[in-house]
């Protein structure tokens, strides 16, 4: 579903991910993990089709896919609904969106326990319940991969439990191909779910048990 | 009051201020919320070599100022996107060079004989059928552009990466509203001066986006607040024997402020 050949980033004389391979299939859920700077959003960025590699060759299958990005609403001032920004995210949108296309906004919206926010403004809204405006704008159009990158950084840590239980859960139930960018892997992860740590090349790729060991050992830091 | 409307000139600037104040008002938010907004003041200095070159070359002006500003325009664009140039100082660059030139050609131009006055202010009681015509070809431009491209535009507007993520066409979308623009300017130069023009594209998101918490009714309502203030403007000027530019600007800068100290008294 996902395949990096080779995969070089430089932007000038700076590299900042070198000769990057590893290959995904259909319901695989990797975490990204790695210290500031070290090349994860670019990795993501690279994964959305935002940035083209410098060297190498990237295959993603083309199907639907969401996007959280890192960085949310920077435009604090814009006027513009929870449900405009949502609705954004579906793969057909009209001038109007028809009633049925409304009521899937507020059940999503039911799921991420904010239903009374449909038509708030999203300059009101605190940067948690910006993130779950943002999070249904990615699933609203059903992707087959979903990429996220570090989509808990404001949620409340019993919102962030529910949140990956909810990300299981779709991986189980639609086979969703998961690629989540995080700094904390406590609550996140699960033995059988791949890994990875980047710190401008891959240092480690492949299950969370064997993570632990290669962590344990301090090969990171080498 | 009302007998004037049956004079032809009055008619005329009528019609011409509408299609104008609709065609700002669509392009206002797409511009104005994604800080483009001094794009349409840049043009009109731009429009104003454009005009002078199409003095001196033509019959009609607008023949040579229009492709001379879509031209401008694509120019700024292109450095701001390309060249890794703030889009600020691109508009800066090339407008103020543009204006230098202008300013060059109205001197060493033989046989020049329009006052720049009137080109800083305009006068919409002596547009052209040529004016008329234009006025309403970039209204009914604007409105198809702005309803096909409505919820793309949207997205360029609020999160230019998710847009380039969602596969929009992001740089030509660019490239067709710095044109749309480009042409609104140059029409609404010779009607609403120079000087002017700029603020018909930035006063209606700017008083629209403190009514309301919505894109889409910041586009209406700047389309209904621009159209009240255009016509009452040209109502208010003529028996005033002021320019009509100057009352519009005047009027957008009273409603602002009357809504500033309402939201003020509303919502202490």
């Amino acid at each position: 579903m996902i395949t990096f050949e080779n995969v070089s980033v430089t932007f000038g004389k700076f590299t900042a991910l070198y000769d990057v391979n590893f290959h995904l299939e259909k319901g695989d859920f990797l975490h990204i993990v790695g210290p500031n700077g070290s090349g994860k959003t670019t990795l993501v960025k690279l994964l959305v089709g935002l940035l083209k590699p410098t060297t190498g060759h990237i295959e993603v299958s083309p199907v639907q896919m969401g996007y959280l990005p890192q960085k949310l609403n920077t435009k604090v001032n814009l006027p513009m609904t929870v449900k405009e920004v949502i609705y954004s995210g579906m793969k057909h949108q009209r001038l109007k969106p028809t009633k049925r296309e409304c009521d899937l906004i507020y059940s999503w919206l039911e799921k991420m326990e904010i239903p009374q926010l449909m038509n708030e403004s999203m300059s009101y809204l605190s940067g948690g319940q910006q993130q779950r405006v943002f999070l249904i704008r990615a699933l609203i159009s059903n992707p087959e991969i979903l990429i996220l990158d570090e989509p808990t950084s404001a949620l409340d840590p019993s919102f962030r439990e529910k949140f990956y239980r909810f990300l299981y859960d779709l991986q189980q139930e639609k086979k969703m191909t998961i690629i989540h960018v995080t700094h904390d892997l406590t609550d996140a992860v699960k033995d059988q779910c791949l890994t990875m740590y980047v710190d401008q090349k891959v240092k480690f790729f492949g299950t969370y048990k064997a993570f632990q060991t290669f962590e344990h050992r301090g090969h990171h830091h080498d | 009051m009302i007998d004037f409307l049956q004079y032809d000139f009055i008619q005329r600037a009528i019609f011409i201020g509408i299609a104008l104040a609709i065609s700002a008002a669509m392009l206002s938010p797409f511009l104005v919320l994604n800080q483009q907004a001094m794009i349409a003041d840049g043009l009109a200095h731009v429009s104003f070599a454009g005009i002078i070159l199409g003095i001196l070359l033509s019959n009609e002006p607008l023949i040579i100022a229009i492709p001379f500003v879509m031209i401008a325009s694509l120019f700024i664009k292109y450095l701001s996107t390309t060249k890794s140039m703030n889009g600020d100082a691109a508009i800066g660059l090339v407008s103020s060079v543009a204006f230098a030139i202008g300013l060059i050609l109205v001197k060493k131009g033989r046989g020049f004989n329009i006052s720049i006055e009137s080109m800083l202010v305009g006068n919409i009681f002596t547009a052209t059928a040529t004016d008329t015509l234009l006025s309403l070809l970039i209204a009914v431009l604007a409105i198809v552009f702005i309803l096909i491209f409505y919820r793309k535009l949207f997205l360029i507007t609020y999160d230019l990466d998710y847009a380039k993520f969602s596969k929009v066409q992001v740089t030509l979308l660019g490239y067709l509203l710095s044109g749309l623009t480009a042409f609104f300017i140059v029409v609404g130069v010779r009607t609403i001066g120079t000087l002017l023009i700029s603020a018909l594209v930035v006063f209606p998101s700017v008083i629209s986006s403190q009514l309301t918490r919505s894109f889409k009714n910041t586009l209406l309502f700047g389309v209904i607040s621009s159209l009240s203030i255009v016509i009452l403007g040209i109502f208010v000027a003529h028996p005033l024997a002021i320019p009509v530019g100057s009352t519009i600007v005047v009027m957008y800068a009273i409603l602002l402020i009357l809504i500033f100290i309402i939201k003020k008294v509303v919502r202490p």
